[in-house]
């Protein structure tokens, strides 16, 4: 009788095993999946993280040679293109009558220069970004690029203009700069739209050409296309500061959107 | 109809619920799902045909017998396809010849055809508990680089199936004899886990729905 009590005890205790057993193995194998999910969204901030923290090295090393490069050429080439004019014009009061009007043509080729190179050093100075704001830095761009006379930039804003953290606005002046210059390097256009549009704490900036365009495929499947045009830098600098960016692109031009959203970023 | 019998025949007819989950998740089957859902067709005639035999007072060890290898087959095909090691594939590989083998032997030498092989069942129910952990300790071992949640894999739900209803029953096997002498009524234990482990196999076809 016993042995018979111990076997059913057996074949229950077994049946009531295999069910602790299988619940044992789901929670286990649950929690494990929880904890490796946990793991790799960790990593992947880690990973976020770093290369945000490379970027921004980048664009300060950037900004720093920039500006090193822009003082330089206010203050040493500037000065030095100065002297050039001072001289060529001593040099005039004292040449004969015959060469009087070449050696005007030359001062006034050599005073184009020393405007054109103010021009550059003003553009390329993060300074220049900080104390005039974005809208007036692609203003300034613009103007240079109009002045040439091969291709026309027309700059829109909508709503109020603002002034927002000069760090993001000056990435995102440097986003626009880098558009511009794809634009003029890779389009073939002859107009390039710039339209800034301010609502709320959104800022929307569009650039759009009239150029060739490109296959958008092209874009998102070929990293080597992506990094020759800059598109990959450019994607990089807009998740640096956290803002979308699109691409689109036909027969009619390329038209390139960012959206920044300012809200908590409020300089 | 008393308890017994009730609980018996809803374990017989549990084998419905797995199809129906087949049924409703068809579109979402990849080939290997379609083959899952054809073998529990199989599996649901061939213990309908059981159960039909029963009812007319015939004999239906024989058949029962013969389906013990397919049903093993198919279980030990489904950790083969599904376990990477090529070592332990190998072994379920040759695990599915031996079995057969064993199954044959079992019914000339050791009992009849036309009685419960229980030595057939113990031996199928030790490899294939194994072949269940198995696929779990690999589970465990390639979850960090799983993007499904595990809850969604077909073949998660049907090695829980498997390894509940071999380990849960594994003893009543082993002790088949003794326990038909002392409570035939134990029995109803195996309907109660036939049918949980139908509704497992069920849920391997459900939760490949959204």
């Amino acid at each position: 009788m016993q042995t018979q009590v111990n076997i059913l005890f057996v074949v229950l205790a077994s049946a009531i095993f295999a069910l602790l057993l299988v619940a044992f193995i789901v929670i286990f194998l649950n929690i494990t999946q929880k904890r490796s999910f946990k793991y790799n969204e960790n990593l992947l901030r880690i990973k976020q993280e770093y290369d945000s923290a490379i970027l921004n090295s980048q664009i300060e090393v950037q900004a720093q040679t920039l500006k090193e490069i822009s003082e330089e050429l206010h203050d040493n080439v500037g000065q030095i293109l100065s002297s050039v004019i001072l001289h060529i014009k001593v040099i005039g009061e004292k040449a004969p009558v015959n060469i009087q009007k070449q050696i005007e043509d030359t001062k006034s080729l050599v005073t184009e220069i020393k405007e054109q190179v103010r021009h550059i050093s003003r553009s390329i100075s993060p300074q220049h970004i900080e104390n005039f704001g974005l809208f007036n830095a692609i203003t300034y761009q613009a103007d240079r690029i109009n002045r040439i006379g091969a291709i026309k930039i027309e700059l829109k804003t909508e709503g109020k203009e603002k002034k927002y953290n000069p760090r993001i606005e000056l990435v995102l002046f440097r986003m626009v700069q880098e558009l511009i210059n794809n634009a003029i390097k890779h389009s073939e256009c002859e107009n390039i739209y710039v339209k800034l549009n301010y609502v709320n704490e959104v800022l929307t900036i569009s650039v759009k050409d009239d150029g060739k365009g490109f296959d958008e495929t092209e874009i998102l499947r070929d990293r080597q296309f992506r990094d020759g045009t800059g598109l990959h830098s450019l994607e990089n600098k807009a998740k640096f500061i956290n803002c979308s960016i699109t691409f689109n692109s036909g027969e009619k031009g390329t038209k390139v959107t960012i959206i920044k959203d300012f809200e908590n970023e409020y300089y | 109809m008393n308890y017994y019998k009730l609980l018996v025949t809803i374990s017989m007819a549990s084998i419905i619920l797995p199809n129906i989950g087949g049924i409703l998740a068809y579109r979402k089957l990849d080939i290997e799902g379609k083959k899952i859902l054809l073998f529990f067709g199989v599996f649901m005639i061939v213990d309908f045909t059981i159960s039909w035999l029963a009812n007319h007072n015939i004999n239906n060890m024989p058949m029962f017998n013969i389906f013990s290898i397919l049903e093993y087959g198919f279980y030990a095909y489904l950790f083969y396809s599904n376990i990477n090691n090529r070592n332990w594939r190998k072994g379920i590989y040759y695990s599915i010849w031996f079995f057969s083998a064993f199954t044959i032997f079992a019914v000339i030498f050791i009992r009849s055809i036309y009685e419960f092989n229980s030595e057939v069942r113990v031996v199928e129910s030790l490899f294939l508990v194994f072949c269940s952990l198995l696929y779990f300790s690999q589970l465990s071992n390639t979850l960090i680089f799983e993007r499904t949640k595990i809850f969604k894999i077909p073949m998660f739900w049907i090695s829980i199936g498997v390894l509940f209803y071999f380990a849960g029953n594994f003893f009543l096997f082993l002790f088949f004899r003794e326990i038909s002498q002392i409570s035939p009524t134990i029995w109803s234990l195996h309907s109660v886990v036939n049918i949980i482990t139908n509704s497992l196999f069920m849920i391997s076809f459900l939760c490949r729905l959204k």
